[in-house]
């Protein structure tokens, strides 16, 4: 696979920057473009303005000249009449004159008045023209020599001083002259030069007369010399000039600031009339001649602020704003242009990139999923593929498209190639999906798992054209899912082979499947509980314990245990124990085992040990027992040690020291006598202790050697009784011996119990005053138990009682004690060994009986030794 | 000792009647007033009925109760005895019951059996130590008050008697002045004869035997070897202990062994100074320079404002 070439990059980021410069340039543009159309437009709008102010100023003049022109017509008619009727009467003129209402249709009109033409010869004739106008009398009359006279003999109006009037020589007045002559020469109106009306006020007023001709023919005569010859008077009007000027003044040009002047100049003597100020500030100004009746008039015109106001300024203020506004239009529409524009093209860039992402997506899954592409299209010549296909087929060199089909038909598995063909037919034929898994054997022996997917490209009737999809190397994938097979089946022996019980919950913790090693361990049916949540089936207890376990794995991960108990399907109720674990792929694992066996034997084991710990316990009571013992024995053997030490020096000290004193040579006979006894004494105590001590060692070490035998008692009590006599009677005493009817034998050392016997024999005659009795009294004794005979419950008794000094206080237990001598002051006899009682007491206990002491009632002392009976029997006793 | 000059009274308590027979005879021919007793309640009723009381006891440790340790304990109770010298006689002198007896007060031990001359040499000894003693104790005792202010002080001796004088006097600076005195007399003639006169154990004891120590002992001073040495004593007193420094110009010696009480040391009057000093009243004993200089330290005596 090739990738398309790069797209164009993007767009230059600067684009916003330049908009803004574009915007500040077209706003820039605008506002020039406003302005100038502003400018231009203002001229335009002062140019027409111009334009219409010299219109104006034309309309003006024409209206003025257009007036005095139809004025000269009404003069003319007038002069008709006159030449007609010759001779006026005053009345008619005047009723002619107010009959044309001159005064209202030519404002400025002053008066009408008529001018004959006279002869200074017909002078005479004046009065009576004039008399018939203002009877009798009049006061102006042609003066000078003259040839010709032109007197004014009507007038109307009438003034007030019509004396005044009538009679004034019209050509007596240098300007009034011009324009007659001028008149009667042309045949035509002539115009005056300035003149002035004597108004009201009495003051002149600027004025000027037109002047009309009146001929004695009825037409003027063609030559101009006939012309002055037949003209016969005038007819002349008067005009007051501001108000002409006035009147001439219609529409626009009432406006306007008007000065008319008689010359051409602008001589102030020569102003006709003035309306308005002439501003020097005036934006237009114009001046224009008006040539009539044979003179000119000009005209100054101005226009004043009123004027100007009417300049449709507005005109430029509108086209700028219509062209602003147009501009502002055009550039927010170029604006939007280009907004959509870039609209487009970043949405091109967007779709260029999603493009090129979804092409490299395309390429990365082709790359990861390893697999190339490869198009069959006879039309281009053969087979197409890409380099990944070529490597996935093992194609190094390069081939040929029309040799690749062939390459790849050649390495197909022998095994597979039909399957291929067949596949192949199917999808050409059927349009079968094509998806192939086969073999191929790679030049160098491998063989490499295919994967090839592909559609056939077809044209309208269903031929195919080719045929193109993708080929990828399947064979990791091919051998791990072989591999997983096989752990598949082996998980499934391993399943068969388990003994414990297996569920499967979903998310919900709903059953989805079980194995059962044993199908009795199951508390019911599968088919009641597959599919169902824990808490339907079960118990509350164990479907909260298995959901609480379910709950820790999903949240910590790790191994749960729960133990709980089921009846099962076996009819009893068992102990399990669940381990849940959470699968990955979701769901959860519960591996569960049945414990009942388990308990049961964990119990017998406990029982076992509980029993060995009793037993340990007890071994170990002997044992520290044993071991006080032993420490009581070892601490009483250094004791008595000690004590020996003390004992034995005693004697030794006194048979030294008696050796020495009786051995110095001054002492006498008697006293060394009495040293001698007194060391013999000594010695023969340290004698009687050795023996004792030697008695103490053989106990010592024949405790185990002890020769008990059934012994009977009586027998060894009347040997002692027999043997002691002779002690006794040396002190004037007597034995007692007392034998109860019934008597066992006992088990002890026959020749030991003598030992015994004679010891407390001894001691009671030692401790006893002459002459008094010592008892000996042996009976069985029942519900006597001993260390050694718990069962039987009856010893033989043996007492002895003596009528001595007593104990001494507290040492009945003491007394038994080794080299503990109850009554160590008594005089006269040779201080005992301290032994005796202490021998007595071990070969007493040796035999498993008991020795104890304590005071007679009757004073005196008591020896009791209580020992087994050996079997059940009757002695006959007999007394002593 | 009131009475000097008058016979002492000596009180014999055993239960044994064959070895207060020996003993009575031992000490007959001798200028002493001879009481025996033969067993403890007996012999302190003989010490209560005294009002002088005994100058000399000696007891038979081993008795039927009480035995001897107690008669010596309930003895001491009693003034007339409190100070009196006691002989205890005993079978087995091994040194725990050493140590306890001398606690208890008694300082000289007689181990069974023993020859009757062997009784009379301790008799003397303990009665004419004690006499010393007493004597030094009392002038001691005198001096006490003027001690009592003492701060720090050096002491320069020569000879065993200005050892016993000296001990005696330091001693009434500790607390207990008694056990003070024996211990401070051991360590101080320790200095005089084993350090500056170079005297061994083994050498004296055959010289007190053969009773040749005391002439020994002057000769050796005499010598020009020995003639200049001298002991020194530092005391320095501090608020909970005073530390007693003695040091002699001898060749030193090997203490570790004397400084435990040794079974066969136990009963012999001499070698068992130093661990008496371990044992007696001493806070520490604490040897340095070789054996040549040894500092104990006492607890101080209460010292009365007045």
């Amino acid at each position: 696979m090739t990738t398309p070439s790069d797209l164009p990059s993007d767009v230059s980021p600067a684009v916003p920057r330049k908009g803004g410069w574009v915007a500040a340039w077209v706003a820039v543009g605008l506002v020039v473009l406003a302005l100038a159309s502003w400018v231009g437009m203002q001229a335009r709008v002062l140019e027409t303005a111009r334009q219409q102010f010299a219109d104006d100023a034309d309309a003006v003049v024409a209206t003025a000249e257009a007036r005095l022109a139809r004025f000269a017509e009404v003069q003319r008619g007038a002069a008709g009449l006159v030449r007609v009727a010759v001779t006026v009467p005053t009345g008619d003129w005047e009723a002619y004159v107010d009959g044309l209402k001159l005064a209202r249709v030519f404002p400025g009109f002053s008066s009408l008045s008529l001018g004959w033409r006279i002869s200074p010869e017909r002078r005479d004739q004046l009065d009576a023209w004039v008399s018939g106008a203002v009877g009798e009398y009049f006061d102006i009359r042609p003066a000078g020599e003259r040839p010709v006279y032109l007197p004014v003999v009507r007038v109307a109006p009438a003034p007030m001083d019509l004396s005044r009037v009538l009679g004034f020589d019209l050509l007596s007045d240098p300007v009034r002259r011009v324009a007659a002559e001028y008149a009667w020469r042309v045949g035509d109106v002539a115009l005056s030069a300035h003149t002035a009306v004597r108004g009201d006020s009495g003051e002149g007023e600027p004025a000027f007369s037109l002047l009309m001709p009146v001929y004695a023919t009825p037409a003027p005569p063609l030559e101009e010399a006939q012309r002055e010859a037949v003209a016969i008077g005038v007819i002349s009007a008067e005009f007051r000039a501001a108000e002409f000027l006035e009147s001439v003044l219609i529409g626009r040009g009432r406006l306007l600031a008007v000065q008319l002047y008689d010359s051409r100049d602008a001589d102030l003597a020569e102003r006709l009339a003035v309306r308005g100020v002439d501003e020097p500030s005036a934006r237009f100004t114009a001046e224009r001649p008006l040539h009539f009746g044979g003179h000119a008039w000009y005209f100054r015109l101005s226009s004043t602020p009123a004027y100007e106001a009417l300049i449709p300024w507005w005109q430029a203020h509108v086209v700028a704003a219509g062209v602003a506004a147009v501009g502002v239009l055009l550039v927010v529409l170029v604006g939007m242009l280009g907004a959509t524009r870039r609209r487009a093209d970043r949405l091109a860039r967007h779709m260029t990139m999603v493009l090129r992402e979804k092409e490299q997506r395309l390429r990365l899954a082709l790359e990861g999923a390893q697999e190339g592409w490869w198009d069959w299209d006879p039309a281009r010549g053969g087979m197409l593929a890409s380099d990944r296909a070529l490597k996935i087929l093992g194609v190094i060199e390069h081939h040929p498209a029309s040799q690749l089909l062939a390459v790849w038909r050649s390495r197909l598995h022998p095994q597979d190639r039909a399957a291929v063909d067949a596949a192949i037919a199917q999808h050409v034929d059927f349009d079968a999906p094509l998806d192939m898994r086969y073999r191929i054997v790679l030049p160098d022996g491998l063989t490499r798992w295919l994967r090839t997917r592909g559609k056939a490209r077809r044209d309208t009737t269903g031929a195919v054209l080719g045929v193109a999809g993708f080929i990828a190397d399947i064979t990791a994938e091919q051998l791990a899912a072989q591999a997983q097979a096989r752990l598949a089946a082996r998980h499934a022996s391993a399943l068969a082979a388990l003994p414990d019980l297996l569920f499967e919950f979903d998310e919900d913790c709903r059953y989805v499947g079980y194995h059962a090693g044993n199908e009795r361990d199951l508390a019911m049916a599968p088919e009641d509980f597959l599919g169902k949540r824990s808490v339907e089936v079960l118990p509350a207890g164990v479907s909260a314990a298995l959901d609480e376990a379910c709950r820790k794995v999903a949240a910590h991960g790790g191994v749960e245990h729960l133990e709980y108990t089921l009846n099962t399907l076996s009819g009893e109720a068992q102990s399990f124990e669940g381990r849940v674990v959470r699968v990955e792929t979701g769901g959860f694992l519960c591996i569960v085992r049945n414990l009942s066996e388990l308990r049961r034997a964990e119990q017998e084991l406990t029982r076992h040990r509980d029993n060995l710990a009793d037993l340990v316990a007890e071994q170990t009571i002997d044992l520290l027992l044993a071991k006080d013992a032993a420490d009581r024995a070892s601490r009483g053997k250094s004791e008595f040690l000690a004590t020996l030490s003390h004992e034995l020096r005693t004697p030794l000290h006194a048979i030294l020291g008696f050796a020495e004193m009786g051995l110095k040579p001054e002492v006498n006979e008697a006293r060394r006598t009495h040293c001698l006894q007194r060391i013999e004494l000594s010695g023969q105590r340290l004698l009687g202790m050795v023996s004792d001590l030697l008695d103490v060692a053989r106990t010592e070490s024949t405790r185990g050697k002890l020769a008990l035998a059934p012994v009977d008692w009586a027998m060894v009590c009347r040997d002692v009784v027999d043997e002691c006599e002779a002690l006794a009677q040396a002190k004037d005493m007597h034995l007692h011996l007392e034998l109860a009817d019934r008597l066992c034998p006992v088990r002890a050392d026959g020749l030991r119990l003598q030992q015994v016997v004679m010891n407390l024999v001894t001691n009671a005659i030692k401790f006893s005053p002459v002459g008094t009795p010592v008892v000996l009294r042996l009976a069985v004794r029942a519900g006597v138990t001993l260390p050694a005979d718990p069962m039987h419950g009856e010893v033989m008794e043996l007492e002895v009682l003596d009528r001595g000094i007593g104990l001494p206080d507290g040492g009945a237990e003491r007394l038994f004690e080794a080299f503990v001598r109850g009554h160590p002051e008594l005089p006269d006899s040779p201080p005992g060994s301290g032994l005796g009682l202490s021998i007595c007491r071990q070969f007493v206990e040796a035999f498993g009986g008991r020795i104890e002491a304590a005071n007679g009632e009757g004073g005196g002392a008591v020896f009791r030794v209580q020992l087994p009976c050996a079997q059940v029997g009757v002695v006959a006793g007999v007394k002593a | 000792m009131s009475a000097a000059a008058a016979r002492p009274r000596i009180l014999l308590v055993d239960d044994e009647a064959f070895n207060l027979e020996l003993m009575a005879n031992a000490l007959s021919g001798q200028a002493y007033d001879v009481s025996t007793a033969d067993c403890g309640r007996s012999a302190l009723a003989q010490m209560n009925a005294c009002p002088a009381g005994f100058d000399l006891v000696v007891l038979d440790q081993r008795m039927a109760p009480p035995d001897g340790f107690e008669v010596l304990r309930e003895m001491r109770a009693l003034p007339q005895q409190a100070l009196t010298p006691v002989i205890i006689q005993t079978a087995v002198a091994d040194p725990d019951t050493v140590a306890e007896g001398i606690a208890a007060g008694a300082y000289y031990y007689l181990t069974k059996p023993y020859r009757s001359n062997s009784l009379l040499t301790l008799v003397r000894a303990a009665l004419a130590n004690h006499a010393e003693r007493a004597q030094l104790s009392l002038e001691a005792r005198e001096l006490r008050r003027t001690v009592g202010l003492l701060d720090a002080a050096q002491f320069r001796l020569r000879s065993v008697d200005e050892a016993s004088a000296l001990a005696h006097g330091l001693a009434v600076l500790c607390a207990t002045p008694d056990l003070a005195a024996i211990g401070l007399s051991e360590l101080l003639r320790n200095a005089v004869e084993h350090g500056n006169l170079g005297i061994g154990y083994e050498t004296k004891a055959a010289l007190v035997q053969s009773g040749r120590w005391r002439d020994e002992i002057d000769r050796r001073m005499r010598l020009p070897a020995y003639r200049d040495r001298r002991v020194w004593v530092e005391v320095r007193r501090a608020v909970e202990s005073i530390s007693i420094t003695i040091r002699d110009e001898g060749e030193g010696f090997d203490w570790q062994p004397f400084m435990v009480l040794s079974a066969e040391r136990a009963t012999q009057v001499n070698g068992r100074g130093i661990s008496l000093a371990c044992r007696l009243g001493f806070l520490s004993v604490e040897y340095r320079d070789g054996g040549r200089e040894v500092t104990v330290s006492c607890a101080p005596a209460v010292v009365c404002p007045a």
